[in-house]
């Protein structure tokens, strides 16, 4: 009895403390985040309880309809997504107290808002609560986005963008919760503790659910180079990391909750999702590749990796289908690893991203302002790991998950028909090629964005601000924590088995994570029984060995006491047998670098090149222009439809405004009239 | 009309142009509107040792993301010591700036004040692979200048070098091209075909790169009746078998794909530009100065003009191919209808007449494998050069190279750059 006091004492906690925090806030900003701070702490601790001890805690507020109640609901199912979401609270919350020294006060008032909104959609237990949260999740993050630097108009439309794509997928989730309050005649239907809904209402919810979500995790067609990288990277550096990180994971929740709900699956259902999910991954990466600007490319790679979750989700109903338990655990369980894993790494690359872009002054990963040189060893060394992890590099978080995910899709061979053979194999390939291109990007990102350019950096001896306890203490914690989930897989898999294992009806924990090959118990990862096997945790051991042996062999360790060590020779870099300018040009740039993608695939980013000739000069003998400006400009074929959508929308409202509001008086007292017995018929009619 | 040489006699400047359209070469002085970039190119000569000369034409390039890369003097794939400044947005080659003269040895100024005779030996060695073209050029110039009396035979030895020079140059560009489309087979037989001319070189002529040929009045070497048989048969063999291989080449996908389209240069650019050579034949100008400008014996015996109208590179490199065939009927018709008088003295000349020396220049134009050579040549009253312009091929073929390369692609590069037939030792004498 005192556990389910513990809980609802720690969840409280939580809530009020967040809600101090967003009053705090209009008054000192470093207490509200410091608040946020501790906040996020007991929402951890209470998270990683419920995660081992198991069971569910409900509370019941009040009495919403007949059949429903305003409930919290805290179950190891919507504690996982907290445990994830906490994490990267803290270290965002402890970022913010001093990144956001030029913000407004009402950005930390903004941002506990928005996150007390989702500490109320991952803990509600009905779909009331649910979209009261999700709602205000929605304003708190469009006035969050607001606050953003630079083209007041730029960030106003950003903004706006959001809002509009975050009312879409409002409307689409209450049309999905309308499908499942339907079938299950309650509103109590958050959690894997409800029994299953067998529905023939099964694919309306099952595609408005994915629709809806799908909105708010930007996956294609419902996104593309439009709302969610222009909202995410318009927004001020932390919003932005709390946006791309954890309100994705939000849509992640919904879908696989409502998932869960439905007690039988369609085949096409995990067709659909299979191929959202891969083209999502594709494009995602495709654009994150050749993004220039320092937030939109790490917001574009939150596409990719939703994608992937997606299609983790797919490849679970295809097996599920098919009755492929293990198959279908396993994929599950990969979804939620990856969620953790992208979550934790995107904060951290927005976050250094946007302590990068201040020190050089902008947004551009071209920009020509290199990095302070006493500031890069330090944000070098933290962002190392998160790039390597979102590049999915052994033995760190993201290739455990990328990797668990391919091994899905490389067993898609178990599926029961050839057209999910097909489906599955095409994605797996399309995924597989995303999560090439993506090391191209985290190579264009950490190369551009931290090395670049070292020689200009050296000469210019500007000193930058330190980031301090704030900024580097941030940094450092996601560092350890990406290390960490990639080392302690097998405890990340545990709490994701656990966080599953009423919705799977048992815990793949133990089916999945052995030993193999003289490796111990809990340390081995299977994919099947038998397919493939990884072990992060002993991956990590041996690199780091290799690395010791390799330094201590080529005698890269210098033991001077003992006069040992090799000779160290300084020199400039090798420039093509010439000197190289000290003002940067002749040096490669980020744009030049993933030009070659943009011109291959011309055909997919609609790709103009342009030549404008500009005063022309007509020479004696050597007829030339005086100069040209060239362009090469990346369009995208989803921005058309929505173009076409957006006009057609300005269209109506423009006739509306124009026609039929400005009639008469009396008319517009008919229509309230008209509409006022349409409601009262309705009901009538409802009730009776 | 085409300006293809500016150079300094006495106290004037002369302008030495190419009349495309009606085969005529007219010597003018230096018209007014003259572009001063171009001059400078032209001017080269003028310029000092260790400084490199950027040769840039046309306008300049600006946009989001364009930066210049610096490719070479010391590069991989750049073979000699030369440089390019590439403006690009990556990838795409937007405008190119040759860089030459890393290599310049100053070989005009070195020769100043020598013997003809001694000068000759700098001459032929300041481009190795267009030797025995330079050295008939300036042996040539000079024997005009000093009013020597040549016999046919030297002339017509000298020839039959130059073509076997162009045999062996334009099997050098095409194994070049199939190394650059990594047409493994392709290049190591077409490099070994070279070689085999190499080996004929040096087995009839003494010097595998033709080097000492030429002496001022005559040749060195008086091949007889049997050997020139030999020798016709040799090539005949090598071309015989090249064409073979040719016949590979076009049936190859991968290969055609490489060079079709790549590196166009229309043919206005190839006139305005001054383009020379097989680079200018394969924009579908008319001029090869065996024919436009003949010196003894290219009046006698026929050679055929090939030209192009592809305008790419596929269009230079079947240039070449054709070359290579009439060059090796040309040659047989050398080496057979050799006239049968003497090779020429095998010493220098007598000074006898130095006081008689006119004061005016003289000068000769030679089809080199890669174009259009110019020398002009003055000789003072005491016999010693006192005037030396050399206009190499490769130093009008930059500008054009630079204009077909926009809009390419990195890796047309070397596609392009081998089809003209580039040497930056050539052009930095």
């Amino acid at each position: 009895m005192t556990a389910v006091g513990v809980v609802a004492g720690l969840l409280f906690g939580t809530l009020v403390t967040f809600g101090a925090g967003f009053f705090l806030g209009l008054i000192s900003k470093r207490a509200a985040y410091l608040l946020g701070v501790v906040g996020s702490a007991l929402s951890t601790i209470l998270s990683l309880t419920i995660l081992i001890s198991g069971g569910t805690t409900s509370i019941d507020l009040w009495k919403v309809t007949s059949s429903s109640f305003a409930q919290l609901q805290i179950s190891p199912f919507n504690s996982y997504f907290l445990l994830i979401s906490s994490l990267v609270w803290l270290g965002t919350c402890l970022y913010s107290v001093k990144y956001d020294d030029d913000y407004p006060k009402s950005l930390s008032s903004l941002l506990l808002l928005t996150i007390l909104s989702m500490v109320f959609v991952l803990v509600s237990g009905d779909a009331i609560t649910f979209l009261i949260g999700w709602e205000s999740m929605t304003i708190a993050s469009f006035f969050m986005i607001l606050q953003g630097k630079g083209d007041r108009e730029g960030v106003r439309n950003a903004a706006y963008l959001f809002l509009a794509f975050g009312e879409g997928s409002s409307v689409f989730i209450m049309l999905a919760f309308s499908g499942l309050f339907s079938a299950a005649g309650t509103f109590n239907f958050m959690g894997p503790d409800v029994a299953r809904i067998i529905s023939p209402l099964g694919s309306w919810i099952f595609v408005t659910a994915l629709v809806g979500f799908g909105l708010k995790m930007g996956l294609a067609p419902f996104h593309m180079s439009e709302w969610l990288p222009i909202a995410h990277s318009s927004a001020p550096s932390n919003a932005s990391a709390l946006l791309s990180a954890t309100l994705t994971l939000m849509g992640v929740y919904g879908i696989i909750d409502v998932v869960s709900q439905l007690g039988q699956y369609e085949l096409w259902w995990g067709w659909l999702a299979l191929t959202i999910g891969g083209v999502s991954a594709l494009l995602g990466a495709l654009f994150s590749s050749v993004s220039e600007h320092s937030k939109g490319l790490p917001a574009y790679s939150t596409i990719e990796n939703n994608g992937m979750i997606v299609v983790a989700i797919g490849s679970y109903m295809v097996a599920s289908y098919y009755n492929l338990t293990l198959l279908a655990d396993f994929a599950l369980v990969a979804a939620l690893f990856h969620a953790f894993a992208h979550s934790i790494a995107k904060a951290s690359l927005f976050l250094t991203n946007g302590w990068v872009s201040k020190l050089r002054g902008s947004f551009d990963l071209g920009s020509s302002n290199p990095l302070p040189p006493d500031e890069r060893p330090s944000l070098g060394f933290t962002s190392i790991f998160t790039a390597l992890s979102l590049a999915a590099v052994p033995p760190l978080a993201g290739f455990v998950s990328e990797w668990m995910i391919l091994e899905t899709l490389f067993q898609s061979f178990r599926f029961g028909d050839l057209t999910s053979q097909i489906v599955g194999t095409l994605v797996g390939a399309v995924v597989a090629l995303a999560a090439g291109i993506i090391v191209v990007t985290m190579t264009k990102a950490y190369g551009f964005g931290i090395l670049w350019p070292r020689k200009l950096a050296t000469a210019s001896g500007k000193h930058g601000t330190n980031g301090g306890l704030s900024i580097m203490g941030s940094l450092v914690y996601f560092a350890a924590l990406i290390i960490a989930t990639g080392v302690a897989a097998p405890g990340v898999f545990l709490l994701a088995s656990n966080a599953v294992s009423r919705t799977l009806g048992t815990n793949p924990f133990g089916m999945f994570v052995t030993g193999l090959l003289g490796v111990p118990s809990p340390f081995v990862i299977l994919s099947g029984s038998p397919f493939g096997g990884f072990s992060p945790t002993f991956t990590a051991v041996a690199f780091v060995l290799v690395l010791l042996g390799v330094l201590l062999v080529a005698g890269g360790v210098r033991i001077r006491p003992l006069g040992l060590g090799p000779k160290v020779r300084r020199t400039e870099g090798w420039f093509a047998g010439s000197a190289q300018s000290s003002d940067g040009t002749g040096l490669y740039n980020s744009f030049g670098y993933s030009t070659p993608i943009r011109i291959m695939l011309r055909f997919l980013f609609r790709t103009k090149e342009t030549v404008v000739q500009v005063g022309g000069v007509q020479r004696p003998i050597i007829r030339s222009p005086e100069e040209y400006v060239v362009d090469l400009e990346v369009l995208d074929v989803f921005k058309k439809f929505y173009d076409v959508l957006a006009r057609w929308a300005l269209w109506l409202s423009a006739y509306t405004s124009k026609k039929v509001m400005p009639g008469k008086l009396g008319l517009y007292l008919i229509y309230i009239m008209a509409a006022f017995v349409f409601v009262l018929i309705y009901i009538l009619l409802a009730v009776g | 009309m085409q300006i293809s040489s500016i150079f300094r006699a006495g106290n004037r400047t002369h302008a030495l142009l190419s009349d495309i359209e009606n085969n005529k070469t007219i010597l003018s002085d230096l018209p007014p509107t003259l572009g001063e970039e171009f001059g400078a190119l032209l001017r080269g000569s003028e310029t000092k040792l260790g400084i490199p000369l950027e040769l840039e034409a046309g306008g300049k390039v600006e946009g989001y993301g364009v930066f210049e890369f610096q490719y070479g003097p010391v590069s991989s794939g750049v073979p000699e010591a030369g440089g390019f400044k590439l403006v690009t947005y990556g990838e795409r080659v937007l405008k190119v700036v040759p860089q030459i003269n890393f290599k310049k040895r100053g070989v005009e100024q070195a020769a100043l004040g020598k013997l003809p005779q001694d000068a000759l030996l700098l001459i032929e060695r300041s481009a190795g692979n267009f030797s025995a073209s330079y050295s008939t050029c300036f042996v040539t110039a000079v024997e005009g200048a000093l009013g020597l009396e040549v016999p046919s035979k030297a002339r017509w030895t000298r020839a039959a070098a130059i073509e076997l020079e162009r045999i062996y140059n334009h099997l050098y560009v095409f194994g070049r091209l199939a190394e650059a489309a990594s047409q493994n087979v392709a290049a190591t037989q077409t490099h070994a075909l070279r070689e085999r001319i190499l080996r004929s070189n040096s087995k009839y002529f003494g010097h595998r790169y033709l080097f000492g040929i030429n002496t001022l009045g005559g040749v060195r070497y008086d091949l007889a009746k049997e050997e020139r048989t030999q020798l016709v048969s040799e090539i005949r063999t090598v071309a015989g078998e090249f064409s073979k291989l040719v016949e590979y080449f076009l049936s190859s996908r991968i290969f055609l794909d490489r060079l079709q389209g790549t590196a166009k240069l229309s043919r206005g650019d190839a006139i305005v530009l001054g383009s020379v050579g097989p680079a200018a034949r394969g924009s579908g100008l008319q001029w090869d100065d065996r024919l436009t400008y003949p010196i003894e014996p290219y009046r006698d015996i026929y050679v055929n003009l090939e030209t192009e109208s592809g305008e790419d590179t596929m269009a230079r490199t079947m240039v070449r191919v054709k070359e290579i065939e009439s060059s090796t009927i040309a040659l047989r018709e050398l080496l057979d209808r050799m006239p049968g008088d003497g090779p020429g003295p095998r010493t220098s000349p007598k000074r006898s007449s130095q006081d008689r020396l006119p004061e005016d220049f003289a000068f000769c134009r030679i089809e080199s494998p890669s174009g259009d050579l110019i020398q002009v040549v003055q000789v003072d009253n005491r016999g010693r050069i006192s005037n030396l312009h050399i206009r190499p091929p490769s130093l009008v073929n930059w500008l054009p190279f630079a204009k077909s390369l926009q809009g390419n692609v990195f890796t047309d590069f070397q596609f392009a750059y081998e089809s003209f037939g580039l040497s930056f030792a050539d052009s930095d004498r």
